[in-house]
């Protein structure tokens, strides 16, 4: 396995990292060197699925993915969306029995790390496993948070709120500007993240342009009124624990 | 339009979208469901008889 063929300011670990605290030049060099097995995946493809024993965790290099669960007979409930930087299903670490499944919603960069990689990097640089610690609990904090969402946001402010979480989390990772991003994820996929149907996703979308709060162009969704769209999606970005000078207050 | 059963209770809101919609054309909505119908779940029918079938289903499947 070869570490992953990233410059160190575009590595999407380190950059994930950074918007947490400044890694020092022993802690970056540990990164990079983190022995990694790079994979192309198609769109729409389980990276893992729910009852997997992994004896590896999976950082997202590129692209979107979706952490969802399943009910019995086949619904689909997306508990979080994945960008570049996130490792979706660190928790495997300790926890031997995967409870989620993660698949990707565009085609998507893996790099694949084993635990013994990862246990080492953790043994040998603890701000880092501290980093990974807090990593765990603010994916917690988005899933109490879109509980919150699903269970008492009417369907309008439940994608105000999303949208505007995705441009807090992308701008962190620098893959968001000030008016924006790229959003490739579909009607059918919100529907299952919002608890919607997608008919209604769409409507809801429909009046969003209507009222002025987001433009689409293709997959690019651009923000005209980033205070507006705060305000229908009843958002306060402090659950998603960024560095104060990071986060868009 | 209003879904009635035959004690005149009523079951369930469809709309009909228009030839426009981007999703499901000129299909049948379940715009809301009543008592048993009443959940997360929103389909869209091809027409009315796909729509009268499922709620059917769905009354006889949940009063077992």
């Amino acid at each position: 396995m070869l570490p992953a063929p990233f410059p160190t300011d575009h590595h999407p670990l380190i950059r994930k990292l950074e918007s947490i605290f400044s890694l020092t030049d022993d802690e970056r060099q540990a990164l990079l060197d983190l022995p990694m097995q790079v994979a192309v995946i198609k769109q729409d493809q389980d990276i893992v699925r729910e009852g997997d024993r992994p004896s590896r965790s999976f950082a997202i290099l590129s692209g979107f993915t979706c952490t969802y669960k399943m009910t019995g007979d086949g619904k689909r409930q997306i508990v979080t969306f994945g960008v570049a930087g996130d490792i979706p299903d660190l928790q495997s670490l300790h926890l031997k029995v995967l409870d989620i499944s993660v698949a990707t919603l565009t085609p998507c960069s893996i790099g694949f790390i084993t635990h013994e990689a990862l246990w080492d990097l953790c043994t040998r640089h603890p701000r880092i496993a501290a980093a990974f610690w807090r990593e765990t609990l603010v994916e917690g904090a988005i899933f109490r948070e879109w509980v919150l969402n699903v269970g008492r946001r009417e369907a309008y402010n439940r994608m105000a709120h999303v949208l505007c979480e995705m441009q807090v989390r992308l701008r962190a990772v620098g893959l968001a500007d000030d008016h924006g991003y790229e959003l490739p994820i579909t009607q059918t996929e919100f529907a299952d993240a919002l608890g919607i149907s997608n008919v209604h996703v769409n409507r809801v979308l429909q009046q969003l342009r209507a009222d002025g709060l987001i433009e689409t162009k293709g997959s690019r969704l651009n923000i005209p009124d980033w205070e507006q769209l705060k305000t229908a999606g009843d958002f306060d970005p402090t659950y998603l624990h960024l560095k104060q000078d990071e986060a868009v207050s | 339009m209003l879904v009635f059963d035959q004690e005149r209770r009523l079951l369930a809101v469809l709309t009909h979208l228009s030839a426009g919609n981007e999703v499901a054309p000129g299909h049948w909505y379940l715009e809301a469901g009543l008592g048993w119908l009443d959940g997360p779940n929103h389909p869209t029918f091809a027409d009315l008889d796909a729509a009268e079938h499922w709620i059917c289903e769905r009354l006889d499947h949940n009063r077992g």
